[in-house]
């Protein structure tokens, strides 16, 4: 189980490799597995043009 | 039981800590998701909640929506300005209220930008003019040329205006202030423990955009503590609370306040406002802000 780094919700993980996006069940944000030996998630990053930000 | 909802897309930390609050403070909150309501701009074109709490992450969405919820006689705890105007217009209301802020300058192309940086020199911050856009610290020429010129070419007319502002300060205390009262800080990068002057600034900055519920962002630079920036929606997961009150239930409690003084507010004063004239009010008292 890890947490969800947007809405705290326990998500089990199963079945996923490094770098596959998965949506949180709870709050519905978009995930990347960051790792999955120890379990990490990250807020996926968003598309589109960061104009530099 | 009053209604509250939580305008948001997506129910987080914040948000949990909120819903959690408002039931404990004996409200019925849910989240008010902008996307799933097409909204009638008629007064009781459809059922609304008593009251409406700003914690929208598409501010454009949310700022319409706050507009228009207003407009049709909803109650709506948010951040004022900061939360219906963009950066420019905080940014105008701060100064002309006399409140200590950076050196300020409004920029409509790359060139204009350069030049002002040149003359601020290096580092200072470019904001941009929308609202929620990530402040961009430049530290040199060579990077200030990438990120104007990039915004300027691939951007649309809004990514070519830039606030600028002299410095890129490494101490800022974000304070969260609530119903007017500083509520809650987060460690400046320093670490260096919240000012009791940066309280006031953060306060005071609060009343001049109209705010109930804010981020203001205040920075130390050369010439002491000036008001940096306003965010609309703040995180408060690792808040430091400032006194008793958490911010969630701070919030809470400013809600029930606002709907105990509606439901006591006489009827007469009732009367619903038409969406034109309040439009017409907002574009008159941004008219007077920006130009002031």
């Amino acid at each position: 189980m890890v947490a969800c780094p947007e809405c705290a919700a326990e998500i089990e993980l199963s079945n996923v490799e490094q770098g596959e996006i998965i949506t949180c069940p709870e709050c519905g944000v978009e995930l990347e597995v960051l790792s999955v030996n120890p379990p990490t998630l990250g807020l996926a990053p968003a598309e589109g043009e960061d104009w530099g930000e | 039981m009053a209604t509250v909802g939580v305008v948001c897309e997506r129910v987080r930390v914040e948000e949990k800590q909120l819903l959690a609050a408002l039931i404990d403070a004996g409200l019925r909150p849910a989240p008010f998701p902008p996307g799933a309501l097409p909204l009638a701009l008629t007064p009781g074109g459809q059922a609304l909640p008593h009251l409406l709490i700003d914690r929208g992450q598409n501010r454009v969405a949310a700022a319409a929506i706050l507009t228009a919820c207003r407009a049709i006689g909803t109650i709506t705890l948010d951040a004022g300005l900061a939360a219906r105007g963009d950066r420019l217009a905080v940014a105008a209301a701060l100064a002309a209220a006399g409140l200590p802020r950076p050196e300020t300058r409004l920029t409509c192309s790359a060139t204009a930008a350069l030049d002002t940086l040149g003359r601020f020199g290096y580092p200072a911050t470019v904001l941009p003019v929308t609202a929620g856009g990530e402040p961009i610290a430049i530290l040199d020429l060579d990077t200030a040329e990438a990120v104007l010129e990039h915004r300027e070419v691939l951007g649309t007319s809004h990514e070519a205006l830039s606030l600028i502002q002299a410095g890129a300060p490494a101490t800022r205390w974000p304070v969260i202030v609530v119903g007017g009262v500083a509520v809650a800080t987060m460690s400046g990068a320093t670490g260096e423990p919240l000012p009791a002057l940066a309280r006031e600034l953060a306060e005071a900055a609060t009343v001049t955009l109209g705010a109930a519920i804010v981020a203001i962002e205040i920075a130390r630079v050369d010439a002491g503590l000036v008001v940096w920036d306003a965010a609309a929606v703040p995180e408060f997961r690792q808040a430091t609370a400032i006194g008793s009150h958490s911010v969630a239930t701070a919030v809470a409690e400013l809600a029930q306040a606002r709907l105990t003084a509606e439901q006591t507010r006489p009827a007469s004063e009732h009367e619903l406002i038409p969406l034109t004239t309040t439009h017409r009010r907002e574009a008159v008292t941004h008219g007077v802000v920006l130009t002031a």
